[in-house]
This record gives structure tokens, sequence and C-alpha cells, in this order.
């Protein structure tokens, strides 16, 4: 083999090691609490209510955060832990729940509420324009209408006609 | 426009309506009715006296490692089936007490299964080792087990006769007397058939 052959073997060599050491997951050492808290918190604590395991202080949350740092440390992705919890303990132990089986239905039901309240809402409003439109010019007309007829229904008045008579009797004798 | 004309043009609106009304009340309930069924209360001493759910466990501890164990497979044998946890300190109480009793009424052909409720494996088989525990226990894979028993907490303990029937359900932990009685009635059970 000749030197420029060698040579050039060496680097193919460095690059293959170069290449692996970057293909290393990201958390070759031990990783830190807070990346062990950024996976943590997304998990529920499975023994109390409300809180997650980067908060919770109970033994059972101090054996989940090692887990998450022990699989941290094999170079285990974010979603793999959270998955491997969620097959390991059920799907409850994740603060977010997955869009699938029966949580399905808490993704879909707020969409679906907040949908049909709109229709509703837009089913009420429709009626209200289309009462208010058919309804403004006929009835003002028609309250314009009555008002005249009542005008001249009041004029129109027994007692009225007897009244305007004296008036104009008396204004007769006067002048 | 007729007088039915007139009658259906001023019923069609508020019939609408009425559907529509309807409709949203069925949803309404219908929503409250699955929130109604997923916020039920459960509690294991229902199933005192029903049928046991069965349940497919792998034991991860001593020599039954690995070992599959269904209640189908263990019918005509009564079973105790103990829920506990590394974290859970009433375990602390009874977990030499069922070892005594494994060896007890193993002769008898009493199964004791011990299943490891939402813990790390490490943890639990640590666990097992400090109290020398033999008999076969498992992992509960996605507390399916805990779910299907109805359990409210750990230490749980179910005593399943050999018709596959939960005769007792004991929630925390088992005395000694109370223990010995109740395997003796499973076990008194089985040699009266």
């Amino acid at each position: 083999m000749n030197k420029g052959k060698r040579v050039h073997l060496w680097f193919l060599a460095l690059l293959a090691v170069l290449a692996l050491s970057l293909a290393r997951p990201t958390f070759a050492q031990q990783p830190s609490a807070d990346e062990i808290n950024e996976v943590a918190k997304k998990l529920s604590c499975p023994t109390c209510t409300g809180i997650n395991v980067a908060d919770c202080p109970t033994e059972t949350c101090a054996q989940w955060r090692a887990k998450i740092g022990e699989l941290l440390a094999e170079g285990e992705s974010e979603q793999e832990i959270l998955d491997y919890f969620a097959a390991r303990y059920g799907d409850h132990v994740l603060q977010v729940p997955p869009k699938r089986g029966f949580f399905v239905l808490v993704w879909v039901l707020p969409v679906v509420a907040i949908l049909a309240g709109l229709a509703w809402l837009a089913y009420l409003m429709r009626g209200w324009s289309q009462r208010s439109a058919a309804v403004t010019p006929e009835q003002a007309q028609g309250v314009k209408m009555t008002a005249a007829s009542d005008v001249a229904n009041d004029t129109d008045l027994p007692g009225e006609d007897e009244y305007l008579r004296r008036v104009e009797q008396d204004l007769e004798k006067l002048s | 426009m007729s007088v039915v004309e007139k009658e259906q043009t001023e019923t069609t609106p508020s019939r609408r309506r009425s559907i529509w009304f309807l409709v949203a009340l069925l949803l309404i309930v219908a929503l409250v009715g699955v929130l109604a069924f997923g916020l039920r209360p459960k509690t294991s001493t229902v199933l005192a006296g029903q049928p046991a759910p069965d349940f497919e466990l792998t034991a991860f501890n001593g020599e039954f490692e690995g070992q599959n164990f269904s209640l189908d497979e263990l019918r005509g044998q009564p079973v105790v089936l103990n829920f506990w946890a590394s974290w859970c300190v009433e375990c602390d109480k009874e977990m030499a007490l069922l070892e005594q009793a494994w060896h007890d009424y193993r002769d008898e052909g009493v199964w004791f299964i011990g299943v490891d409720y939402l813990d790390i494996d490490s943890e639990g088989l640590a666990y097992l080792d400090r109290f020398d525990i033999t008999y076969p226990n498992a992992p509960d894979i996605g507390s399916r087990t805990y779910q299907d028993y109805q359990c409210t907490g750990v230490p749980e303990t179910f005593f399943i006769d050999r018709e596959g029937i939960i005769q007792h359900v004991q929630i925390g932990p088992l005395s000694q007397p109370q223990l010995y009685a109740l395997l003796d009635q499973l076990v008194a059970a089985e040699t009266q058939d």
C-alpha cells in the first residue's frame, strides 16, 4: 500500500469516527436536573392529584425522575420516554392526554361544544336580524298610521265637538 | 294565503327552534352521561362475590422470572392476588406475613401472586429482595390489572376461590389472624367440593 493510499484510509477512518461521535445520543453523559425536569413536567404524579412529576416531592416521583435520567443517559428522546411511561403505567400518567381511544373525547368535545355554540349563536342572530328587518318599515308605517287615525278619531268625539262649538260661540260673542 | 298555509308558515320557525332545543338538550345529556360514567366512584369491594377479572402477568422475580400467570390457567386453585408498590409504606407491614403464608399454604395448592403497581422495576425488585419474597410477582403493565380490579390504592388483596370468585377484598394491610382465617376458608372450600 503506497503512502498516499494509507493517508486516504486514515482520513476515511477519522471521518467515520467523527460521524459516529456526532450520531451519538444528545445525553451521552448524565443529564442535568433541568433536562430531567423538562420531561418530568410532562408526566403526572401517579399517586397524587394535579401535580407533575417534576414538582412532586413523593418517593414515587423521585424514582420516576431517576428513571427519566437513566433513559436520557441511554439516549432516549423525550417522546420515547413519554411513550415508555405511558406503555408501562397507562396513558393517565401523561399530562397531555394522547389523541387516541377514550382520550380523543378530551380533544374533540371542546371543539364540538364551541362549534355548536357558534352555530346556535348564528342561528339566534339570524332570527333577530330577520325579525327586525321584517318589522321595521311596516311597523313604523303602522305606528304612524295609527297615530294619525287616533288624532282624526279624537276630533270626531262627540264631547270634543260640543266643546269646540261652545268655544266658537264664545269667540263670536266677544267679537 | 289559505288558513292552513298561514298556520304552517307561522309554526315552522317555532318547530325548528324546538328541534334545535331538543338536539342541544340531547347533546348536553350525552356529555353529562359520559362525564358521570368516567367519574363514577370505583371501589374494589363491590367485586366481592363476583367472578374475578382475568389477568395476564409475567413474573419478574426469583424462580418464576419470565413465567406467565393468568387466572384462567390457575382455575381450580385458590389465588391470593396482592397489589403493592415499593413506595407504599403500609405494604411493609404485610410483605413478610404474605411470604410466610405462601410457605405455609403452598402445599395446599394456594397461589400467591404479587402485582407491582406504578413502580420502577429495579425498585420493585429491590423491595422484594428486602423482604426475601419468593412467590411470583409481576409488574402491572399499563396498570391494567389494577384498573380491572378497581383498586383504590395499595396494598389491596383479593382472595379468589378455585372457581374464580372473589371471596374477600382486603383494603389496607392484613393481620396474621385475618390472613390465615381467610386462607383456611379458601382451602376448606376447595376440599369440600
